[in-house]
């Protein structure tokens, strides 16, 4: 018996080193851009396979969260792998550059296709694509009259009737944080506050959630980015949502952008910069926003015809840096608050 | 001699990345701390609770079903035998997710009750309880698998003993095999709850706020390793006290060796009885593992005509090559440190025991940047140190290779899971009788003859468990895997990964069952050929 | 009343007979061995009296009540009767006192005192707080002894339970058993494959072959007279002499025996001769040769050649010393002939 066990364990361990070798040659060759990104893989995938298909520039890339991908960028320092680094939200890229995990570049394509407010006016990084986090609401249940702005959802009328996403949450963050930006702390401090005595339901833990709570109508408000609302829709067109586009007499409605920054010590700057001024141009951005119902961040390309037909809206134009800078101070607010 | 330096050695690579840790701790992270200090009371609280409804639900869950299926006989219990492990193969965050997705107010079970029969007031799955029923669900196999085996190898003579000395079945489990398995149960039970302390995955699904939550935000949302550091470091001394004090008041009684050949046969139900057992392993199981499997299954089957393509194949693969590896590393690894720690049973005692399952006390991504920034290091160095010696520029070893990539993870696996190995491995270990080991030793047989034809067929059977266990548990890891992987590497976990970190959830439930389905043929061998080893 | 009484109990596994129809009477304390080689299923009949097993045939009295057959037992716990195991099988997890106070009822008043004074019967006292693994095996087995009996089980199962001691130790046990089963008026029934054993410890031996009784005697009946040459053999060494009936005796190489058993003239048959039965003396002249001499401490045990070739053996007292191959005369002082109908 032990013979035999003897003899399966030598062809396990057979089997081991001869794989290995052989996934070895599956080694890819050291050209080419090198991307961490934390926005998903079916996201950005198609767009680094057509930049490759135009130009022949491969494109190699690992996936992760924000956390780990700057932990790992500060850990390979002057070796480090990447070239850029894809964030889906500005706080990340604020703190990256802070870091000093990213380098500055000044390029008039990127500033000609990219307004101001979504990019760093140290030009460390750049916003791709714009997503606005907005109110929704049961069409049955509320009268959009009913809504105005995103202070007005902490006032009695929706007592037991708002559904929000957690605050560990980056969106809530950076809202929170513009809210800081445009009315203080204080201020800011009293309408979170309210939001935590309306809700009618411990907060969630995704966007779709609460989509879905108002539609069975366990409450009647909320605030989510659009495109889950235009992926659930797609996927059950007949649900009584609506969005609604507050703030639209004062500030607008608070929009993040899904952005990306050279990395300070970038094995292929040259490469990465042309790749990211491709990404800000009429075709990547199709495919960059579109792929995930967002809104372009060139103002010469419209959002696709679903999504326009959400309708226009003004947008918050206080620069994104903010997000970055009062993101910190935004956690802490929410935690008085009492916003899980 | 050799065996003994690389034991040493490999204890060594497991306390890097805790040390790492530890000493992330020691920089002072500005503010962010002082901050924390006015939520980690209630998050302590709140972990704490946890640890009690999941610690009193996985030993009411796994000692009840091991005492069933050691001690009776009744229908089906061949099949859950082995087929109550089954839930192994599922992620904790998967099944929290099929969990909220069913039972949450807008789920399908409280809609269906809504409008058939009117029933508004539906307590929230989103709770402690929610929580504790899924973690519950999800590890219940580390005490049962544990328990079964002392329950059915040493429990039975004794069980025998005690009923001639006038004890019933109910009494005798109760007086003599439950306290003789108490080192077993508490080994699963102290696996379970390290998987519940450091978990982040399912809590968050539910927002359930633990002591692990406040290092995700100080890490991820106020961007402060070090806080997040000085409680990861916090959590894993705290774990590590437990682990040496639950040693120590545990007298590793030496347990006779196995004396299968005439143990009892298990008692027959009839009736009522027997319908009742089979009913509730049926409903632990389908609770456990078949809802969330068709639940799956109905979700996979509404996305796969879009995502599902040739790719899965690869994902798949990848997922269980890298599992055997880890599997076969890990195993080897711990066998050799137990066999060490038999032959030295001074220097490697206790504590050091205690040391090398210290990488499961901390939470997964803590564990790979602990990991990660010591190699980061190292590479670094390697590569100023090439460049000044032959003033040849070599790009980063370790992690700039595929094959140094791979490395690199497989050894992060073998740190993370080597509790669970020894686990298994050491508990067979301590069956070997000390007169087995003489009596080969005079055959003058020498120390590779030993090896090979005394620990390792005699330990067939903790090995098959370990492997098992070790495959599974690769095979659902997700922040580890994230983190170590080369490039392009795509693995069922990590698919996803990618669809849950944009709260596609009914996308992930692809990758999601074909990860249930592949670690399933694994744990059905695994299982069943461990349990027909002779030892 | 019998203590307990086997009436045609069989028990197969998987097809292959462990115990075949075996009837058997115990009297109230009485000790009786079950004498056999491994696998002729002793250690099953004493599972089947201890209700682990059931049987598929017949049925199993324990003090007159009916505790077994096919499709019932009474299980173990009800029975009162105490077992000790091979391996002991003592709790791991508890001490000394704890062992052996498991069995004593809950109601007892004095349980610490009936504790205390059994381990002193057994020589435990000063043991009352280790644990087994902190034991010796003599130890060991006590404290087994000392379980089994703390709640007066009044019927006791002893299955092999001197096999891991040294041979002083297990004399030296035996002896001690005897006496507290005796003393204690305790039925005892003792599994072994050593005669010795057998013969020390019990009142009566049952001897068992594939399954089968062979014989259910007194010690020396069974040693003395065994019906059959199986148990001749099982329980001492005996040498088979094969002769022929003539004339209403047994003519044999060795000498004329009676035939008391009538077989018909001309059949053949074997004649059972034990060491003890057979003395010699040195003789020139003498029909046999020693062939070999066995010192075994109180007696020599020679084996002699007679001049068919036919090897007999004779024990001698222990100064009664030859060389091989010294020619000798010898004497039959059997006071009692057994004859066994030739097998082949």
């Amino acid at each position: 018996m032990s013979n035999r066990m003897g003899r399966r364990l030598c062809l396990a361990l057979a089997f081991v080193s001869w794989s290995l070798p052989v996934l070895g040659t599956a080694v890819l060759a050291g050209e080419g851009i090198v991307v961490y990104s934390a926005r998903n893989e079916p996201l950005i995938k198609p767009v680094f396979d057509l930049y490759a298909r135009k130009t022949g520039v491969p494109i190699q890339f690992v996936t992760d969260k924000e956390g780990p991908l700057l932990v790992r960028l500060a850990a390979e320092g002057t070796d480090v792998r990447a070239d850029l680094l894809i964030t889906v939200d500005a706080g990340t890229l604020w703190q990256a550059a802070e870091q000093g995990l990213l380098q500055p570049v000044s390029s008039p394509t990127l500033d000609r296709n990219i307004p101001t407010p979504f990019r760093d006016p140290k030009g460390r990084f750049f916003g791709l694509s714009i997503r606005a986090r907005t109110i929704v609401y049961h069409t049955r249940r509320v009268k959009p009259a009913d809504l105005s702005t995103y202070e007005a959802l902490g006032e009695d009328k929706w007592h037991g009737r708002l559904c929000l996403n957690t605050s560990k949450k980056i969106y809530n963050q950076s809202l929170v944080a513009m809210m800081i930006a445009a009315t203080g702390t204080e201020a800011t401090e009293t309408v979170v506050k309210s939001w935590v005595k309306n809700l009618a339901t411990p907060v969630f833990s995704s966007d779709t959630q609460v989509l879905e709570a108002i539609a069975a109508s366990q409450c009647d408000v909320g605030i989510v980015n659009t495109y889950y609302y235009g992926r659930l829709m797609k996927k059950s067109p007949g649900l009584p949502l609506a969005l609604f586009f507050p703030n639209q007499s004062d500030r607008g409605v608070h929009v993040n952008i899904s952005g990306a920054g050279i990395t300070k010590h970038a094995k292929h700057k040259d490469q990465a910069l042309k790749f990211l001024e491709w990404l800000s141009g009429v075709q990547a951005q199709r495919l960059f926003a579109d792929a995930n119902m967002e809104y372009p961040v060139n103002e010469a390309i419209a959002p696709t015809p679903e999504v326009a037909a959400w309708g226009t809206f003004k947008r918050d134009a206080t620069p994104l840096v903010q997000a970055g800078k009062l993101q910190t101070e935004a956690v802490k607010l929410m935690d008085r608050a009492g916003y899980q | 001699m050799t065996g003994h330096l690389v034991s040493r050695l490999i204890t060594g690579l497991v306390l890097v990345p805790p040390m790492g840790i530890l000493f992330s701790a020691l920089t002072p992270s500005q503010g962010v701390w002082e901050h924390l200090v006015t939520l980690l009371g209630p998050l302590f609280v709140n972990t704490a609770w946890l640890v009690l409804g999941v610690g009193t639900g996985v030993l009411l869950l796994g000692v009840s079903l091991a005492g069933l299926v050691a001690y009776y006989s009744f229908p089906g219990r061949r099949f859950f035998e082995w087929g109550l492990m089954l839930p192994l193969a599922l992620p904790a965050y998967v099944l929290a997710f099929v969990y909220v997705g069913l039972f949450d107010f807008s789920g399908a079970v409280p809609t269906y009750l809504r409008t058939t029969f009117g029933l508004q007031s539906f307590p929230t799955i989103r709770s402690l309880w929610g929580v504790v029923l899924v973690m519950t669900l999800a590890f219940y196999p580390y005490v049962y698998s544990l328990t079964r085996n002392a329950f059915t190898t040493e429990g039975a003579r004794a069980m025998e003993a005690a009923t001639t000395l006038g004890r019933t079945t109910i009494n005798g489990f109760f007086s003599v095999s439950l306290p003789m398995a108490y080192p077993w149960i508490v080994g699963g039970l102290l696996l379970s709850l390290m998987e519940t302390v450091t978990d982040f995955g399912t809590v968050s699904i539910f927002n359930y706020d633990t002591a692990t939550t406040a290092i995700y935000k100080a890490w991820y949302s106020l961007f402060s390793l070090s806080a997040a550091a000085q409680i990861a470091s916090f959590l894993m001394i705290i774990i590590f006290v437990v682990l040496l004090v639950t040693q120590r008041i545990l007298p590793g009684h030496q347990p006779p060796a196995g004396h299968n050949e005439s143990a009892r046969r298990p008692i027959p139900l009839t009736g009522a009885r027997a319908w009742f057992a089979s009913a509730y392993c049926a409903l632990v199981l389908s609770a456990g593992f078949f809802l969330p499997v068709i639940q799956l299954m109905v979700w996979a089957a509404r996305v796969a005509p879009d995502d599902l393509d040739g790719r899965y194949l690869g994902f798949a693969w990848h997922s269980v090559l890298v599992a055997s590896i880890a599997a076969i590393v890990t195993c080897t690894t711990a066998f050799l440190i137990s066999v060490d720690g038999r032959k030295n049973p001074r220097t490697a005692g206790v504590t050091g025991s205690s040391l090398a399952t210290l990488g499961y006390a901390l939470p997964g991504p803590i564990l790979a940047v602990g990991l990660f920034i010591p190699l980061a290091w190292v590479d670094r160095q390697i590569v100023s140190v090439t460049e000044y010696l032959f003033s040849w520029k070599v790009g980063p070893l370790l992690q700039g290779t595929f094959m140094g990539a791979v490395f690199i993870m497989v050894v992060a696996y073998l740190i993370r899971f080597m509790a669970v190995a020894t686990g298994a491995i050491g508990n067979a270990m301590r069956r070997i009788p000390g007169s087995m080991e003489e009596s080969a030793r005079s055959l003058n047989t020498g120390s590779t003859h030993l090896w090979w034809n005394l620990y390792l067929p005699v330990l067939r059977g903790g090995l098959f468990t370990a492997a098992t266990l070790v495959f599974v548990e690769v095979m659902k890891e997700m922040p580890l895997t994230l983190m170590t992987r080369p490039f392009g590497w795509e693995t069922l976990a990590i698919r996803i990964f990618e669809m849950t970190s944009e709260g596609q959830w009914e996308r992930a439930a692809l990758p999601g069952i074909i990860l249930v389905l592949t670690g399933l043929l694994p744990i059905a061998l695994g299982i069943r050929h461990s349990d027909h080893a002779r030892y | 009343m019998h203590a307990i009484e086997l009436i045609g109990i069989s028990k197969h596994y998987a097809k292959v007979p462990a115990v075949c129809d075996v009837s058997l009477k115990i009297g109230d304390g009485e000790v009786v061995a079950l004498l056999g080689p491994s696998g002729s299923g002793k250690t099953t009949l004493l599972r089947l009296i201890a209700g682990f097993e059931v049987p598929d045939q017949g049925s199993l009295r324990i003090r007159g009540e009916e505790v077994s057959r096919p499709g019932f037992i009474l299980p173990p716990e009800y029975r009162h009767i105490g077992m000790v195991f091979q391996d002991y099988a003592l709790f791991p997890h508890l001490t000394v006192s704890g062992n052996i106070a498991f069995g004593i009822s809950r109601d007892t008043v004095d349980k610490k005192r009936q504790t205390e004074e059994i381990a002193r019967v057994f020589g435990l006292g000063h043991l009352l707080h280790r644990y087994p693994s902190a034991l010796s095996g003599g130890q060991q087995q006590r404290v087994a002894l000392a379980r089994a009996l703390a709640p007066r089980p009044g019927i006791l199962m002893l299955d092999e339970p001197f096999s891991g001691l040294d041979t002083n130790m297990r004399i030296e046990m035996r002896r001690e058993l005897r006496d507290i089963l005796k003393q204690t008026g305790t039925t005892a029934v003792l599994v072994t494959h050593d005669s010795d054993e057998a013969f020390a410890m019990a009142d009566r031996v049952a001897v068992l072959s594939t399954g089968r009784l062979e014989q259910y005697d007194t010690p020396d009946v069974v040693y003395h007279l065994p019906r059959t040459p199986f148990v001749a053999s099982e329980v001492g060494q005996a040498d088979l002499i094969p002769g022929v009936v003539q004339n209403g005796c047994v003519v044999t190489e060795l000498g004329t025996f009676q035939n008391n058993r009538g077989f018909p003239t001309g059949k053949r048959v074997v004649v059972m001769i034990r060491p003890d039965d057979i003395d010699f003396t040195p003789d020139a002249a003498g029909e046999a040769l020693i062939h070999r001499r066995e010192f075994k401490g109180s007696e020599n045990l020679y084996t002699l050649k007679l001049s068919s070739g036919q090897h007999i053996r004779s024990s001698l007292h222990s100064l009664s010393v030859y060389p091989e191959s010294t020619r000798v005369t010898l004497t039959l002082k059997a006071t009692h002939t057994v004859i066994f109908e030739c097998e082949r």
